[in-house]
């Protein structure tokens, strides 16, 4: 399109040229020939070369303008492409209102593209209602009432729901004297909402009973698909809770009533009802009555897109249920909070008598120090298990994570956990009973971090010089652990004592009591022994949480040691151990550390230096 | 094999699979059929061409993308996550950038328009517009009259 206008404005001035040169050449031919009065036409001829020169000036200017502008490489993109542009910075922006407006206010033609790319403006909050409403034409809009709008509720409502059908999405924060606000969306069309979410503004943590509606939109919503309920509910009969691909609830009380039935099962009727469900998140569920009595589906309901399954602090008999009655897939990642602040005398198997999946699990996380969870992931890694605690237990029952680790072995077995970390604090009461007894129960056990071990309970993997706890253990990882020089020793002595079931690797990890000399008396011990200091502003994983990225990091520390119970090593590895060189890293790595070691650098590319070229300075 | 010829008559020997990443050059396959032919690609130079096919070998294996996905990608948010090769793939000057997304466009691969149009919006977020002018050298054409009228816009911004 421009290189057309570049082409008839250079066309426009060409033919301008002529007719000056055309009409000079004329004058000049009547001068010669005695026919020119200058007198007489002198005025009109300098008219004529002004006006000449003006129209030359304007159209070469222009030319230049359009020329420069083509230099500009951005002005190459069509305005399609503009608009596919500018809709992308929406979701990013901090301030979504402002993108729009910053847009519009860059140049000219930035401003008609803007306007004329309706979903530019389909954020719609109280700022943006009056302004963005007209210019966002028929596309479907993205309604909010945030936490930090002072704008009333009803006032807003009366601006947007006149464009209800248009809605995609609407998310509600709403004060508890503005919940009358809300039957204004009783019978109102929302044909193409896919998105609700109504929360409470003025939220204090407790178990509230707000009634949004008995009804929403006229019960149909039929590409409804995410809906997010936070302390308001609807009726669970509503036809809303169908054809959902999210569910979340959460700081709901619920009390049955002769039109609803009773509760639990009409979790399965919508569960049933949303064939494509692939989150669920309940948090803070109560019922009013007692529902223990109900009668629930006898046959197991399939939700087969399941992918994410949160129970928070819900209710023990929906809690029980929905374990017991839900066939759940086997990549789905199983959320659980047990509710110890109402009752902290019962034990973790009384709130989930079972746990589906265990058995998928290879590697497992079990964190005692800053928050108290257990966290467990496929081979592929792949979260499959969260079980978190409140932060507060620590102060209320001491003696709760000496229950949750016999809780672990006794009731959840995870038979193909081949990677355990386990991270504890000195305030963590984990008495070396309970450490050897959760490495005991995991049969294929060839991995373990210890982390924060200032006990330190690594010392239970070898108890005494007859007793070895865990014999599939290849590879130990100590991670900021206080473990002293001489118990390390004595560790890995009472360990590789049996050569068959000995450790094949030793990864130290900011243990600052060991130095350069026992590390050399280490190594005549165990065939591979790493040290890091993670504290080396070279190491990018240092100052993560520690944990699951040593599962699953590229490191080599994420590089487990092949159990013999698990089918013996791989032949490479097989050679290596006869001669005495195995070292579990990878092929990969093992290049890294020899290109850095002949880069006279003594670290390899994540840090690790092996035990040849370790500085005594960093311990 | 598919021989390729650009705007300033460079000629590229790529893949079937890697050429076909273009949904322009598979339709023109299928069309015409088995050929020795050369494709003609008069909107492209050599030095885009390159880079594009560079982008397109990367990504050969990958599956295209379908209707439904680009339906759903209409509806849904987007973001503007971009992987790690591509930002790495997509690091070059804006003359190249944009030379880029012309040619992804042109032969209609939406991957890789939208890397490039995600890396754009990315240069754009949470600027101001004197930012994103002097970021993209656009001129302010706007008159005082307009710049008024704009800065009222703002008055939308209400919160009462």
């Amino acid at each position: 399109m421009d290189q057309v206008e570049i082409g008839a404005q250079h066309d426009c001035i060409s033919h301008l040229f002529e007719g000056a040169a055309s009409k000079m050449m004329q004058e000049t031919l009547m001068l010669r020939s005695g026919h020119y009065k200058p007198s007489q036409d002198s005025a009109l001829y300098r008219t004529f070369l002004a006006a000449t020169r003006e129209s030359i000036l304007q159209s070469v200017s222009k030319y230049a303008s359009l020329y420069v502008k083509h230099l500009v490489p951005i002005n190459r993109l069509p305005d399609d492409i503009f608009s596919i542009i500018f809709e992308l910075t929406v979701p990013s922006w901090q301030d979504t209102w402002e993108a729009p407006l910053s847009i519009a206010a860059v140049s000219k033609s930035w401003r008609r593209i803007a306007l004329d790319t309706p979903r530019l403006w389909v954020r719609i909050d109280s700022r943006t209602a009056r302004g963005f409403l007209p210019r966002a034409k028929f596309a479907p809009l993205e309604i909010e009432h945030g936490i930090r709008t002072t704008y009333g509720l009803q006032k807003f409502l009366s601006r947007v729901i006149p464009y209800s059908d248009q809605w995609r999405l609407i998310d509600l924060t709403v004060r508890a004297a503005e919940a009358e606000s809300l039957e204004h969306l009783a019978a109102i069309p929302a044909t193409k909402l896919e998105c609700l979410k109504i929360g409470p503004k003025d939220f204090i943590g407790q178990v509230l009973d707000r009634a949004a509606s008995n009804n929403l939109f006229n019960g149909y919503t039929p590409h409804l698909r995410e809906l997010d309920l936070n302390v308001y509910w609807i009726p669970l009969t509503s036809s809303l809770f169908s054809g959902l691909v999210r569910l979340r609830l959460a700081y709901i009380g619920l009390s049955c009533t002769s039109a609803e039935g009773c509760m639990a099962p009409q979790f399965f009727r919508i569960i049933h009802a949303c064939p494509h469900l692939e989150e669920l998140f309940f948090q803070q569920l109560y019922f009013y009555e007692d529902d223990s009595h109900t009668h629930l589906p006898g046959a197991p309901v399939h939700p087969a897109s399941l992918r994410k399954f949160t129970l928070d602090r819900v209710e023990s008999y929906l809690t029980h249920s929905l374990l017991e009655l839900i066939k759940f897939p086997s990549s789905l990642c199983m959320s659980l909070a047990p509710d110890y602040l109402l009752d902290s005398a019962r034990e973790l198997h009384d709130f989930f008598p079972s746990i589906p999946n265990l058995d998928l699990i290879d590697s497992v996380r079990i964190e005692l120090s800053l928050g108290w969870c257990v966290n467990g992931w496929d081979r592929n890694g792949n979260e499959l298990l969260v079980l978190e605690y409140p932060a507060v237990l620590r102060i209320m029952d001491t003696n709760l994570a000496v229950r949750l680790f016999d809780s672990l072995v006794k009731h959840y077995p995870m038979p193909n956990v081949t990677k355990l970390s386990v991270e504890i604090c000195d305030e963590a009461p984990v008495i070396m009973s309970q450490f050897a007894s959760i490495a005991s129960s995991c049969p294929k056990l060839t991995d373990m971090w210890v982390t924060n071990d200032e006990t330190p309970a690594a010392l239970a993997l070898a108890p005494t010089p007859d007793k070895l706890v865990c014999p599939t253990l290849r590879h130990l990882h100590l991670v900021d652990s206080s473990i002293s020089p001489d118990q390390l020793l004595e560790l890995v002595r009472r360990r590789n004592q049996h050569p068959e079931n000995g450790l094949q690797a030793l990864t130290l990890l900011n243990c600052c009591r060991i130095g350069a000399l026992i590390i050399s008396q280490l190594e005549l011990l165990i065939p591979s022994v790493k040290t890091r200091d993670l504290r080396k502003p070279s190491d990018t994983r240092g100052i993560l949480s520690p944990g699951k990225e040593y599962f699953f990091s590229e490191g080599e520390d994420g590089d487990s040691v092949e159990g013999e119970s698990d089918g013996a090593l791989e032949s490479d590895e097989e050679e290596d151990l006869e001669d005495g060189t195995y070292c579990p890293e990878s092929s990969e790595e093992s290049e890294d550390i020899e290109d850095d070691e002949d880069d006279e650098g003594d670290e390899s590319d994540d840090g690790i230096m092996d035990s040849a070229s370790y500085d005594s300075s960093d311990a | 094999m598919v021989n390729l010829v650009t705007s300033d008559n460079e000629s590229f020997t790529v893949e079937k699979a890697v050429a076909s990443r273009s949904v322009l050059i598979k339709n023109m396959l299928e069309d015409v059929g088995e050929s020795d032919q050369p494709i003609p690609l008069p909107n492209v130079t050599a030095s885009v061409l390159k880079k594009v096919l560079e982008y397109c070998d990367h990504h050969k294996n990958e599956p295209m993308p379908t209707s439904e996905d680009l339906a759903a990608e209409d509806t849904r948010k987007r973001t503007t996550d971009i992987g790690e090769w591509d930002q790495k793939f997509i690091q070059v000057d804006q003359e190249m950038l944009f030379e880029i997304i012309l040619a992804a466009n042109y032969l209609d691969i939406k991957p890789l328009l939208d890397v490039g149009c995600k890396t754009v919006a990315n240069m754009i977020k949470g600027k101001t517009p004197e930012e994103i002018r002097k970021l993209f050298n656009i001129v302010n054409d706007f008159t005082p009259e307009e710049e008024a009228q704009i800065k009222k816009e703002n008055e939308w911004a209400e919160d009462r």
